[in-house]
């Protein structure tokens, strides 16, 4: 028997399945986060070891985490970035314009605006100077820059001078990351840019949770692939994920949305994931995520992600409640990592939507003195905010609700009609979410669609498909999954971005 | 007279966008890089005809060429500078006044890098009222006054005057200039002096923050609440050609556009066309769509606004009737 490991690092807790071929649940448990990540997430995997099953039967531990989404939020663990900006025409924008100067200090060193870029047609703007980088480099890296971050004007199109300051970087200073907006993409100078800047300030913390795990594991004998999910909801390696921590912020919602809806077994749903502190509602559409139209703005950061569309709304298990003349009010701020030391139920002080639940479903012995009426009253105006926030969205009348997040456990049964689905394992969907992604392979070229038009997008797709399978997909499950073309107005020979991405 | 500030910014490019009818293009960047200068130079100052001084040169300026290209390749104050500098070496005595070109889209923010560098004030004012897709759609145009001189400028400082004498000279030779600047120029024409003010359309910076407080004007109409099921387009001349359809519960409607968009059909019965203002607006955020922004399975607002009464005097309407553009 061949199972698979899926794991989700949350802001609080840990949550750990283990699933069979046919990806049914076989065991699941949860570790709340305290201290040394790491060891968690050893000692979370090392959980399933012990029945008779062992490692040589772990066929890959797949990842979901929401790591670099909260360092970039709360500004924790970052690598300042040293910027070097290839626009021999000097742009006249700052880098981060967007952030407040707290988050420019903790992300950006410094910026250094050098000759070089290339116009549409590949002309240089200016002739890039090798002294002059040189000279850049050793001036951001004296400012306090620990993770470079190379852009220049057109790379997507023209990615060799990005190249060249890469090796001169290479050559002055072999261990600093280095992150290229050739490689990190999307047309769009100052939304490529920020994408870069991620990417550079969040490399040191994947490589601090993640760059040891694979060692340790094989150290315990588990020697399996392992694999972090990406923000379209397929899995890359840890390696790319760890050069690549951009590609994983949105790795924890992305596997709610559709861990639920194969938990439940539908295809398209709204799903409501209930935290801790927050709510997140999101629509699923044949087995995949509804992205947000115009690129995710992260943390401030306008950028060109196509992230999933998400409502995030201020109320969660934790949420503290207050009671007011006009009825109930829950949130926004919340108790949710310290609800067994400070709610009612707990001994605590604090009124939360947990210890409605509990009054009601009695999930621990009640210590508070809730009565039933009042608890109920709370979780109606819980539900009801949920209600009117589903009943908002567009093209959504027909569509099950799949409730789903340690927080929707506080929600009586009999206040879902049929249209609700509450999962049997909707504690971990995050995680099962993780343990049964697709490994993915992409093509993401620009090419020029006026002569040939369908044997290119063919050959493209069938490069998705390969690489794919190079990464590790079954060829007969393989398929492509996302096809995008994002055409480039104005410019010559329908150039056109072509993204193909291929799962199986 | 009024001074913006930078934090009125925004409001102006949303009303802006509306009266752009899907054109004028993404103002995220022009909005940073004015935000930018104005925080560096202070406030402008808006000014209405009445208040013109004297010996005044009223400049229209606007960025001409590929949006995507200046998205990629952002603006630096130097193709601001040559233009002012190439000016005021011709006109040294007259006191300069900016004005926007075109108030429909980003270029209603293009003259305030200038006017909060120097401490010039704009015209509360613009020569279309909206935008159309050629120079030969606009007021000054109409009426025969002449584009000479006209200025362009890169991104390098490089400076061109053209004196063309015709309008479709006018056109023609931008067109080459701006192919040859690496397809992004700043453009200043039809410039004009006090005498020549019934060239311009009064009042559009007025409008465009009305508009962007979300006070649309009296006879606005919300033609439909639906979803964008189609797009086809294509470059056509170097324009953005095609239409989009948005699907009501009962109708589907044909939006096509050049650039802008210029007729709305729901089966063969015309709703609304140019020159009125068609605006279409994303239901949820409130964003304003261009034709670039088109997006399958966004929840939209479709609007109608009149357009500016000068485009339905006889002189002006034929030249941006529907029929012009062979959207069809």
């Amino acid at each position: 028997m061949m199972y698979k490991i899926g794991i989700d690092i949350g802001g609080t807790n840990a949550d750990f399945v283990l699933v069979n071929a046919e990806n049914k649940i076989c065991a699941h448990h949860k570790i709340l986060i305290q201290m040394n990540l790491e060891k968690i997430i050893l000692d979370g995997i090392n959980q399933f070891f012990t029945h008779d099953i062992l490692p040589q039967q772990c066929l890959s531990i797949n990842i979901g985490t929401t790591i670099g989404v909260n360092s970039l939020i709360e500004l924790k663990s970052l690598q300042r970035v040293g910027l070097i900006r290839l626009a021999g025409h000097q742009p006249d924008l700052p880098p981060l314009y967007q952030c407040y100067p707290a988050q420019r200090e903790a992300i950006l060193a410094g910026v250094q605006t050098l000759p070089g870029g290339r116009e549409f047609d590949n002309k240089a703007i200016t002739n890039i100077d090798a002294a002059a980088i040189k000279k850049a480099v050793q001036q951001l890296l004296a400012n306090g820059a620990e993770s470079l971050a190379v852009i220049s004007v057109f790379s997507p199109l023209y990615n060799d001078d990005e190249k060249q300051v890469r090796d001169i970087i290479h050559a002055l200073a072999p261990d600093i990351p280095i992150s290229l907006s050739c490689e990190i993409g999307g047309l769009g100078f100052i939304e490529r840019e920020n994408n870069t800047i991620i990417n550079a300030t969040l490399k040191h913390v994947m490589q601090k949770y993640f760059s040891h795990l694979k060692a340790s594991l094989v150290k315990s004998g588990i020697t399996c692939p392992i694999h972090v999910t990406q923000n379209n909801g397929t899995l890359i390696s840890i390696d790319h994920a760890v050069q690549f921590p951009i590609k994983t912020l949105s790795s924890g919602p992305v596997n709610s949305l559709i861990g639920s809806c194969k938990m439940a077994g539908v295809s398209d749903a709204i799903v409501v994931d209930i935290g801790g502190t927050s709510t997140d509602i999101g629509i699923v559409e044949n087995g995949f995520p509804r992205y947000s139209m115009s690129g995710a703005v992260i943390a401030n950061i306008p950028t060109n992600f196509m992230l999933p569309d998400i409502q995030v709304l201020a109320l969660g298990g934790g949420s503290k409640v207050k009671r007011t003349v006009a009825g109930y009010e829950i949130g926004p701020e919340s108790i949710a990592a310290d609800i067994f030391t400070k709610s009612l139920s707990f001994g605590g002080d604090c009124l939360t939507v947990f210890d409605a639940g509990n009054a009601i479903n009695q999930f621990f012995t009640r210590e508070n003195n809730l009565s039933p009426a009042e608890a109920h009253a709370i979780l109606a105006v819980m539900v009801d905010k949920i209600k009117n926030t589903i009943h908002a969205l567009p093209a959504s009348l027909h569509l099950p609700v799949i409730l789903t997040g340690g927080g929707a456990q506080n929600i009586p049964e009999n206040y879902l009609d049929k249209r609700y689905i509450r999962p049997e394992y909707y504690q971990v969907a995050n995680a099962y979410g993780a343990a049964q992604a697709e490994i993915s392979g992409h093509c993401d070229t620009i090419c020029s669609l006026s002569e040939n038009r369908e044997a290119i997008l063919d050959e493209l797709a069938h490069q998705a498909k390969q690489d794919a399978i190079a990464n590790g997909a079954h060829p007969d499950k393989v398929r492509i999954i996302e096809k995008r073309l994002l055409p480039f107005y104005y410019m010559p020979n329908q150039l056109t971005r072509v993204i193909m991405t291929a799962a199986g | 007279m009024y001074t913006l500030s930078k934090n009125d910014l925004p409001i102006l490019a949303k009303g802006a966008a509306i009266l752009g009818s899907g054109g004028g293009g993404n103002p995220k960047v022009l909005l940073d890089l004015v935000h930018h200068q104005m925080s560096q130079h202070g406030d402008v100052s808006i000014i209405s005809t009445d208040e013109l001084p004297d010996n005044c040169l009223i400049v229209p300026i606007a960025f001409v060429g590929a949006p995507l290209i200046s998205m990629e390749k952002i603006p630096s104050m130097k193709i601001f500078t040559a233009l002012y500098e190439k000016i005021r070496k011709d006109f040294p005595t007259q006191q300069i006044v900016l004005m926007p070109a075109e108030i429909g889209g980003c270029n209603a923010l293009t003259p305030f890098m200038l006017a909060s560098k120097y401490g010039l004030p704009i015209l509360d004012a613009d020569l279309i009222g909206r935008a159309f897709p050629k120079l030969n759609m606009c007021k000054p145009a109409i009426l025969d006054y002449q584009a000479d001189p006209t200025y362009l400028t890169d991104f390098h400082g490089n400076a061109i005057t053209l004196h063309p004498q015709k309008i479709d000279a006018l056109e023609d030779m931008v067109r080459e200039v701006v192919v040859r600047f690496s397809s992004t120029a700043i453009i200043a024409t039809f410039i004009l002096t006090r005498d020549h003010t019934d060239k311009v359309i009064p009042g559009s910076i007025s409008r465009s923050l009305e508009l962007g407080k979300n006070a649309l004007p009296l006879n606005t109409i919300q033609l439909a609440r639906g979803y964008i099921n189609d797009i086809h387009h294509q470059l056509a001349g170097g324009f953005l050609t095609g239409h989009a359809v948005i699907k009501t519960a009962q109708h589907d409607i044909k939006i096509y556009f050049q650039n802008e968009f210029l007729l709305a059909k729901h089966k063969n019965e015309t709703i609304a066309a140019s020159p009125e203002i068609i605006a279409i607006i994303d239901a949820k955020s409130g964003i304003v769509i261009t034709t670039e922004s088109l997006q399958f399975g966004i929840e939209v607002i479709l609007l109608k606004i009149p357009a500016p009464d000068f485009w339905l005097s006889p002189q002006a309407l034929p030249v941006v009737h529907p029929n012009v553009f062979n959207l069809e």
